[in-house]
């Protein structure tokens, strides 16, 4: 006669096969030290990660990520070449401001009838010509209307379909 | 431009999509044909399965210059598709539509790695969000225990509406497109855990993005998923604010490469389903022993996407503390924990003296109809070869042996005639004795599909009124043990009213003039008078049965666990016979099998009477292959027809069976007047269960084996289709498990058989080497989705999804009509025992509920349904206990009063959980007089209404007490009508200037 009996079987640990290889891997990282840290950051894990996170979602660091961004976007659509030449003829007039003498005649303030003069000196508006039109687009991109960066990709003129609801 | 263009081949013709000229068949939808040649046309509210919705407007393509859906689109001769220039701006519209109700943050979602939404607006590469997330006023609903819903994250595509109302035809979702901020609504507009739900999860699998998501995969998705909300809250701001400046292209590739990382851990495999026998397949996510989900798919050839909670949700157990993991001995009065070695080396060492003292056939074998084909085949070698005894069954002899024989007697297999593809293209279909809705659900989704989309008929024959009888189109809801009556009187109709299909009988059917002849007694009236149900509404079953193109008959246990529960399965084929339903698409007779692999067991030879593929122990011949081919002499296998389970238990209590080896039977709940079944136990000399718990049986054993559960083994598994499909492992194997086959190759060889099997495979191989039916199988052949309908050539160069096309399986390759006669129940309500008790499954549970019980509700399972007027006659209500009393035993249970059973009907689930609540302490030892199928359905009872009320034992919000809405589809038209809504008909710019 054999009657019903009971038992509890121990539960098994479920969380993983690769037991072994997780033992050597915990006395490597312990001989290292690389465990106490470890501990330390996993046992507050979500604070730091939440601090961090909050850090990240600071209006300032916010604004420098995106600006680095900016940066990494502009880098990557200028043409290294037009980069390059940019930058020598920079580098090449910064070093001529450097090394040319001083000229007393040009320190000399034009006076008013200098002024009048230089006015009138085709060769100096030609020069300037670019500069101008350049402040000129940038007067003019001042006082567009403030966009987020990336709206630029996205331009809504012509488009009439109206934000979606259904 | 190709040659091709505008011409037809056959099927085929030629089109052109952005000037390539491309071959494709005809009709096919546009989206799935160029997937055929890799070209990924982007799409979001249409699948295979669900067809066109058009929701989501992400798919326009350019047509005769017009802007057109391509998911509306199908193939023709000479289509011409451009796919750019304004349908490029025009499905970037209409995805940037779809974002604005979405919030992206991919990298903590756990849905990423399987998102159809990432994937899509990824392949667009779209530069950017055109219009910002704008939140829903709605909170989201976690109140399933499975799953849950997030209207923020809804992108409103329909998929889970579609796969509701017309895949699962579960008829509870819905999008009310007239309100404010449109959402997906559960019975009009509840939460989920009160409306009609019953968590099949069709919808969770529909959804392209993580709007309806597994709670298994909560926080478990990706490396950064399991942060807590706060966290992951602020990553998702700081992450939008730079989406702003960067644009998509930057967080998407973060996303990418989330999801790859994701795909490093995550396991994908290929499983079928270890509960019903529909043979429904998944891929289970799994990471390490952490089951992730379980995704149908389109390629799943008997679900196809559909599910239901067993399936979809229901695997905790694989991972539960209860599950054994050592082997156990009884010593002294209590279990001790065991090496492999000292428990086989104790089986060995036993069963060879009980041999030895008693011989071969006092030791018997219960094979396990959950274990796989080839574990079912290694049973029955153990018992002929390595015991010598034919003593070897499985449970279907509690369940679809007289199914068996009733196709046996009438068209020679025992199996269903055809696939579930028949069912869904019958002109009508019949169900008799079998709730099919909860027992096999997925199979009723795709009857409840045909019959609410392409007008099949539907009738359903049962004393209960379960969901399909609510459905049908004619009810019968006979008195328990009429339907042969009921079935007979019906072929007689049929003769009598020029329905007989005569061409038929006269070329393939032998016995028709003495069969006719026996139906003599069966009139109308006489089916009436016994079954309770009024001459006409028989008439009107009739008339739908015999003018129907195309009859398939669907039974189950209502018809077979009768003690004529035989005949009662030979009259539906008789019926099918007479009216020329078999060999035809859509027509003949399916026994819906039970278990996952009760077929397969029975099959591949776990059965007392017959060798692997229906070869009978007593044909000599079979005998001496079956010896040469496992290298012995015949007279070392017994041909003496062996003892079924019932003669075994039996055997136990009267002395002969001094030893029995029970894998994954919970033979002392299954079994029926389970007080005697116990006592059989306490009986035996040594008895060895195999299981993946500690079952009630496993309690009364010698020896206790750990058994691992089928995801932790390869292996195959027959559905009730006769479709033998391929199960991957998806784990390794819990602490000290192991699978049967390899506990049963180690067992032989203590017992002096060196079978060898490394792999499944290798059994399978020498099956296809030995038998005759199972000749041209092979792993190859069943790889990945691959199945296979037995019989098939030997070469498996073609199998048979539907049988009896040119010949039946019988003597001259005709059927034979099978005279029954009608015979009262053995055991029917009296003066004493006054009303009648019912049993059968429910949805939630599976069987003695050592797998599902943890996952459902529990204490859902114990009820017994009382019907209004017996309720009212003896003054119970919902919650009253009663102590029901049979002649062999008692159960206390509370009260459900229903409309679902009648008069003095009763019934019971089969899920107990607890051994006192058991509906077998009720039966009796009353038997089908053919096969030994206990008479389960015939216990009469009488009940006593004790004092005190418990809690209801149903929850007011049971799904079974929602209010289904059905629909006939998402009505996208209602979305177009919204005066928010813009048709997309201009070319959408998007320059990039910077
Ligand atoms: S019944 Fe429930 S789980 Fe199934 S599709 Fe409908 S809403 Fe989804
Ligand atoms: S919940 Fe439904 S409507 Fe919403 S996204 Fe998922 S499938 Fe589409
Ligand atoms: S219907 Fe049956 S086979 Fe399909 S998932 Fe449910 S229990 Fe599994
Ligand atoms: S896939 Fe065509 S509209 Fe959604």
């Amino acid at each position: 006669m054999a009657q019903p009996i009971e038992f509890t079987p121990t539960p098994v640990d479920t969380s993983g096969a690769a037991r072994a290889e997780l033992e050597t891997l915990i006395r490597t990282l312990h001989e290292h030290g690389v465990l106490r840290l470890a501990n330390d950051l996993v046992a507050t894990n979500t604070e730091w990660l939440q601090i961090l996170a909050n850090g990240l979602g600071k209006p300032g660091t916010g604004r420098a990520i995106q600006n680095i961004a900016v940066f990494a976007m502009l880098l990557s659509r200028i043409d290294p070449t037009q980069l390059y030449k940019l930058l020598s003829a920079l580098h090449g007039s910064l070093e001529s401001v450097a090394s040319s003498a001083p000229d007393d005649t040009h320190r000399a303030a034009p006076g008013i009838l200098g002024l009048y003069r230089l006015l009138k000196d085709e060769t100096l508006w030609r020069a300037l010509a670019p500069v101008i039109e350049a402040i000129r687009v940038f007067g003019k991109g001042l006082d567009a209307q403030a966009e987020s960066p990336i709206s630029a990709f996205t331009a809504t003129a012509g488009f009439a379909a109206p934000p979606p609801h259904a | 431009m190709g040659t091709d263009s505008g011409t037809t081949d056959g099927e085929s013709c030629g089109i052109h999509f952005d000037g390539t000229a491309l071959r494709c068949s005809r009709g096919q939808p546009l989206i799935d044909a160029l997937q055929a040649h890799g070209i990924k046309l982007p799409h979001l509210c249409y699948t295979k399965a669900g067809g066109p919705i058009q929701t989501c407007d992400t798919c326009w393509v350019e047509v005769g210059g017009e802007l057109k859906r391509a998911c509306t689109l199908k193939v023709a001769d000479g289509l011409e598709v451009k796919s750019v220039g304004r349908a490029t701006s025009a499905r970037a519209e209409g995805m940037n539509r779809v974002l604005a109700k979405h919030e992206l943050y991919c990298a903590v979602c756990d849905n990423n790695g399987d998102c159809e939404l990432h994937n899509t607006f990824v392949s667009m590469n779209l530069p950017a969000q055109r219009y910002p997330f704008t939140p829903k006023p709605y909170a989201k609903d976690t109140t399933n225990p499975f799953y849950s819903y997030d209207p923020d994250q809804c992108i409103l595509c329909g998929r889970c509406v579609e796969a509701c109302q017309n895949g699962a035809v579960n008829e509870v979702l819905g999008i009310d497109w007239s309100a404010e901020h449109p959402r997906v609504l559960w019975d009009g507009g509840k939460p989920i855990e009160d409306s009609s739900c019953v968590s099949c999860g069709a919808c969770v699998s529909a959804c392209p993005c993580n709007a309806l998501m597994e709670k298994s995969m909560d926080g478990e998705g990706g490396p950064f998923t399991g942060m807590p909300q706060k966290l992951k809250r602020t990553l998702i701001d700081a992450s939008k604010a730079l989406e702003d400046t960067v644009g998509m292209r930057s967080i998407t590739a973060v996303s990418e490469i989330d999801r790859t990382l994701r795909q490093a851990e995550i396991k994908r495999t290929k499983i079928v389903c270890n509960y019903c026998a529909v043979g429904c397949t998944y891929e289970m996510w799994t990471r390490g022993r952490k089951v992730l989900k379980m995704q149908p798919s389109v390629e799943a050839p008997a679900n196809g996407m559909l599910s239901c909670v067993k399936g979809k949700f229901m695997w905790d157990f694989v991972n539960s503390g209860e599950r054994l993991t050592k082997p156990l001995i009884r010593d002294h009065g209590r279990f001790r924990e065991a090496s492999w070695d000292e428990a086989l080396g104790l089986i060995a060492r036993r069963l060879t003296e009980i041999r030895t003292q008693h011989g071969p056939d006092s030791i018997g074998f219960i094979a396990s109809s959950k274990a796989t084909d080839e574990e079912s085949y290694l049973t029955q070698k153990m018992a002929r070869l390595v015991v010598g005894t034919n003593n070897v069954d499985n449970c279907s002899r509690y369940c679809q042996s007289p199914a068996t024989m009733g196709l046996f007697r009438t068209v020679g297999y025992g199996g269903d005639s055809g696939r579930i593809r028949d069912i869904v293209h019958a002109d009508c279909v019949v169900i008799v004795g079998n709730n099919t809705a909860e027992s096999h659900p997925v199979i009723a989704s795709q009857i409840k599909q045909s019959h609410k989309h392409r007008g099949q008929k539907l009738i359903v024959i049962d004393p209960r009124r379960h969901e399909m009888a609510r459905r049908a189109d004619i009810h019968l809801p006979l008195v328990p043990g009429s339907d042969t009556a009921i079935l007979s009187a019906f072929a007689r109709y049929m003769f009598d009213h020029g329905h007989a299909d005569q061409a038929f009988l006269d070329a393939r059917v032998n016995g028709v003039t003495a069969y006719r002849e026996s139906l003599e007694p069966f009139t109308l009236e006489f089916a009436s008078q016994v079954s309770g149900l009024p001459v006409d509404q028989l008439v009107a079953a009739a008339e739908m049965i015999g003018s129907a193109k195309s009859v398939c008959i669907l039974f189950a246990m209502g018809i077979t666990q009768h003690s004529h529960g035989s005949d009662g399965a030979t009259a539906i084929s008789n019926l099918l016979l007479v009216t020329g339903n078999y060999g035809r698409e859509g027509t003949g007779a399916y026994p819906m099998r039970g278990h996952n692999n009760v077929q397969g067991a029975s099959d591949f030879g776990s059965m007392c009477n017959i060798y692997c593929g229906y070869e009978s122990v007593t044909d000599e011949a079979v005998r001496a292959r079956w010896a040469q081919g496992w290298g012995v002499a015949p007279e070392q296998l017994s041909n003496r027809v062996g003892l079924n389970n019932i003669q075994m238990i039996d055997g136990l209590g009267t002395g002969s069976v001094k030893a029995l080896y029970i894998i994954g039977e919970e033979t002392l709940i299954s079994d029926s007047n389970a007080n005697a079944t116990a006592e059989c136990l306490e009986k035996a000399e040594f008895l060895v269960v195999e299981d993946v718990f500690l079952s009630k049986t496993a309690r009364f054993a010698d020896v206790v084996l750990p058994a691992c559960v089928s995801v932790e083994k390869d292996g195959t598994y027959v559905n009730t289709e006769r479709r033998i499909q391929r199960s991957y492992k998806a784990m390794e194997p819990l602490g000290e498990s192991r699978a049967d086959w390899q506990i049963l190759t180690d067992l032989a060889r203590r017992m002096g058989h060196d079978w060898g099997y490394t792999h499944p495979s290798q059994i399978m191989d020498e099956i296809a080497s030995i038998s005759l039916m199972f000749k041209g199988v092979s792993y190859a052949r069943l790889e990945g989705w691959k199945s296979l309908h037995w019989p098939m050539s030997a070469d498996g160069s073609t199998d048979t999804p539907l049988l009896y096309t040119e010949n039946f399986n019988m003597p001259e390759g005709k059927a034979l009509l099978y005279p029954v006669q009608w015979n009262t129940p053995a055991e029917a309500a009296d003066g004493e025992y006054d009303l009648y008790v019912n049993n059968g499954r429910l949805l939630e549970y599976f069987q003695g509920t050592n797998q599902t019980r943890r996952s459902a509700e529990s204490g859902e399972a114990e009820f017994i349904e009382v019907s209004p007027e017996l309720a009212q006659a003896r003054h119970i209500e919902d919650g009253t206990w009663l102590r029901v009393t049979s002649r062999r035993g008692v159960v206390k249970m509370r009260a459900v009063v229903t409309d679902r059973v009648s008069g003095n009907q009763l019934y019971m689930s089969i899920h107990p959980p607890q051994a006192e609540d058991n509906v077998n302490l009720l039966t009796g030892d009353h038997r089908d007089v053919d096969v030994y199928t206990p008479a389960y359905k015939e216990t009469a009872v009488r009940i006593e209404v004790l004092s005190g009320t418990g809690r209801k034992p149903r929850r007011k919000n049971n799904f079974r007490y929602g209010t289904p809405t059905p629909l006939p589809d998402v009505n996208v038209a209602a979305k177009w009508k919204r005066a928010d809504y813009a048709p997309i008909t201009e070319q959408a710019p998007h320059p990039e200037r910077i």
